[in-house]
């Protein structure tokens, strides 16, 4: 119907052309369209044959691929028309007021030597509406997506969020590999878990992996790659999908960071509060342990003064007055005992118990402690029986040693229930072994493991004082020499400790080596 | 130590340290007080029940055996000393609420100058 003016007959060629979906128009060497179809009128809402070709990109409102306006003649069309050879070029006609356009796709061939070409051009809208649609979502995607093809590993494809995140732009990224942008390792990483990908067909997580970006310095990756198959099952490319979690990543770690400190100062509260809180009950005790002494002092001295300012001292039977200041004695001895003790406490607390070794008899030192506590015993009706028939010496520290023994055989007399304490010194190969053996109330099974802490007191505090030191501080100084001590005890039948000493032979020869 | 006749009231001295008994007897004996000490409560009792009849029981808090709670439990439930006056003489940081909780008589903080404590005996033992 649209024929070129002047042929007489429709060729079968013709109609074939005419009932065509696809528009079609040609043009001889001069430009002059010598053919079009019906549905090139339909596609370009104009009838080419009537419109002069300069006129078409302004008139019928043609567009290049990219949505621009043509210049004038340089569309697709003019260029097919041309002979120039065109497959699959895209443009967009769009008339004005109208707001969607047509997509068409234009081949394009010579006619013949001479010149001219032919267009052939059809409504690909649809097709390409569907790849804006998808185009669309992956640019908006806020992850990174990539394709790379299966053979080289070179990127096809990169959205927004990727080239933002590389700090590349993707006309730098396509046709190019990980190695052009990445360090050696980055790059051999990431290859590696391609190609596996790639090899195992099956899709592959990365919940963590380290990128040096352009700008964004080192950033933490949570990656997807996933193989894309043809129909024959082999892959064609490889999909690539990773969220940044740095900054997430950093949040839970100063999340946690947070509640590890919140825990330990917590813990650290709770500490000085329970410190604070021993502290107290310590001074509480340690007070009412000198209030005995000093009870006991007070009444002496005051007594003593007030008989002598009345004149009336003399009047007393001297045993009288010789007890009371014996006894006054006896308690200056008492406090600086205790005192000691504290100060002991004190130098174990701050690291600094001092040891002083020297060349000692362990049986001279119990015979001491024994003499220096038998009034004690006296009072509360227990004999303390010694049993040392040989000097036993060893490198230790007199001081020390007294201390220890005098702790222990205090405690068996205070807790003897008035009946004998027995004292064992003997040698047992290089090791000096001391027993001390009461037997008064005995220690419960359960409170023996506490026996050796501080303030443990293992008697109930209704009938028995004390500060809860002796035997902490007996481990501590056990624990300087090297010694070792442990405890047998059954309620109301009585109490062993048993004290292994080394003789000090290490030190000994520590001192000849240097 | 005892005084000079049995009409001499009688001042019962409870405490576990023989220092402290010890210097309790010396400074009211010499002051014209008879004393009989007990190394604990269960003691103290013994005499009390054996018939003694102090005008005045200081007492000590913590003692083996029976301690001065236990002590007081015993003498209110026994209805012929329960009228026994009872001064509590302890180094325990609570002494006073521990006296008021026990329901004595008095109380007494160690240490203490002698003049407090005098004044104290004489109170019941003039």
């Amino acid at each position: 119907m649209l024929c070129h003016a002047g042929e007489p007959r429709r060729s079968v060629l013709h109609k074939l052309i005419d009932s065509m979906p696809s528009g079609v128009i040609a043009a001889d060497a001069k430009g002059k369209i010598v053919l079009s179809n019906p549905a090139a009128l339909h596609l370009l809402g104009a009838d080419p044959q009537r419109l002069p070709p300069d006129r078409w990109c302004e008139e019928m409102g043609l567009h290049d691929e990219d949505g621009s306006p043509c210049r004038p003649s340089e569309s697709p069309l003019h260029r097919a028309l041309r002979g120039e050879p065109l497959t699959g070029v895209e443009m967009l006609v769009r008339a004005r007021n109208i707001v969607q356009g047509t997509w068409l796709s234009v081949n394009g061939a010579p006619l013949s030597e001479d010149g001219g070409g032919i267009a052939v051009f059809s409504d690909v809208s649809a097709r390409h509406e569907a790849q804006l649609f998808l185009e669309a979502v992956v640019e908006n995607i806020p992850d990174m997506i990539f394709v790379k093809d299966a053979n080289e590993l070179r990127f096809v494809r990169f959205n927004r969020a990727g080239e933002e995140l590389l700090g590349y732009k993707r006309a730098d990224l396509i046709g190019r590999n990980d190695y052009d942008f990445f360090t050696r390792e980055e790059a051999d990483f990431f290859t590696d878990k391609d190609r596996a990908v790639l090899a195992g067909k099956k899709l592959l997580e990365i919940p963590e992996e380290p990128i040096h970006t352009r700008e964004l310095g080192v950033r933490t990756l949570h990656t997807k790659k996933i193989p894309i198959l043809d129909r024959d099952g082999t892959p064609r490319y490889l999909l690539g999908i990773s969220e940044d979690i740095t900054d997430r990543k950093r949040a839970e770690q100063e999340l946690a960071a947070s509640q590890a400190r919140q825990a330990r100062e917590q813990a650290a509260r709770e500490a000085a509060e329970e410190a604070v809180s021993i502290r107290d009950d310590f001074l509480s005790i340690a007070s009412h342990e000198l209030r005995g002494p000093v009870t006991a002092l007070q009444f002496a001295v005051q007594s003593i003064l007030r008989l002598a300012r009345k004149g009336s001292l003399s009047e007393q039977p001297p045993h009288v007055v010789l007890d009371a200041v014996e006894t006054a004695e006896r308690q200056v001895r008492r406090l600086a005992v205790l005192i000691e003790m504290l100060l002991d406490v004190s130098r174990i607390h701050a690291g600094r118990l001092r040891i002083a070794r020297t060349s000692v008899d362990l049986a001279q030192v119990a015979r001491d402690v024994v003499r220096h506590v038998r009034e004690d015993a006296r009072r509360a009706g227990s004999a303390v029986n010694l049993h040392a028939p040989n000097p036993v010496v060893g490198h230790w520290d007199p001081a020390r040693l007294e201390q220890l023994l005098t702790n222990l055989v205090d405690n068996a007399i205070k807790y003897g229930a008035g009946k004998p304490v027995d004292i064992d010194v003997a040698l047992t190969g290089v090791t000096a072994r001391v027993t001390v053996s009461d037997q008064g109330i005995g220690i419960p099974a359960e409170r023996q493991p506490l026996i050796f802490d501080r303030f443990v007191r293992v008697s109930s505090a209704e009938h028995f004082g004390g500060l809860g030191l002796g035997l902490f501080i007996v481990k501590r100084i056990l624990d300087a020499l090297g010694g070792t001590i442990r405890v047998e005890s059954a309620s109301q039948k009585g109490t062993k400790f048993t004290v292994d000493l080394p003789l000090g032979g290490e030190e000994t020869e520590a001192e000849e080596e240097s | 130590m005892s005084g000079t006749g049995n009409k001499e009231p009688v001042v019962v001295v409870v405490d576990d340290d023989a220092d402290i008994r010890g210097m309790l007897d010396f400074a009211l004996v010499t002051a014209g007080w008879r004393v009989v000490g007990a190394a604990d409560g269960q003691e103290a009792l013994d005499r009390l029940r054996g018939g003694l009849r102090p005008c005045v029981v200081l007492l000590d808090l913590t003692m083996p055996r029976m301690s001065g709670s236990q002590f007081v439990a015993a003498l209110r439930a026994d209805p012929r000393l329960a009228a026994t006056a009872v001064v509590v003489l302890s180094g325990d940081g609570n002494v006073s609420q521990k006296a008021v909780a026990l329901g004595t008589d008095g109380y007494l903080s160690k240490p203490l100058d002698l003049d407090t404590l005098y004044d104290t005996v004489r109170r019941f033992c003039p």
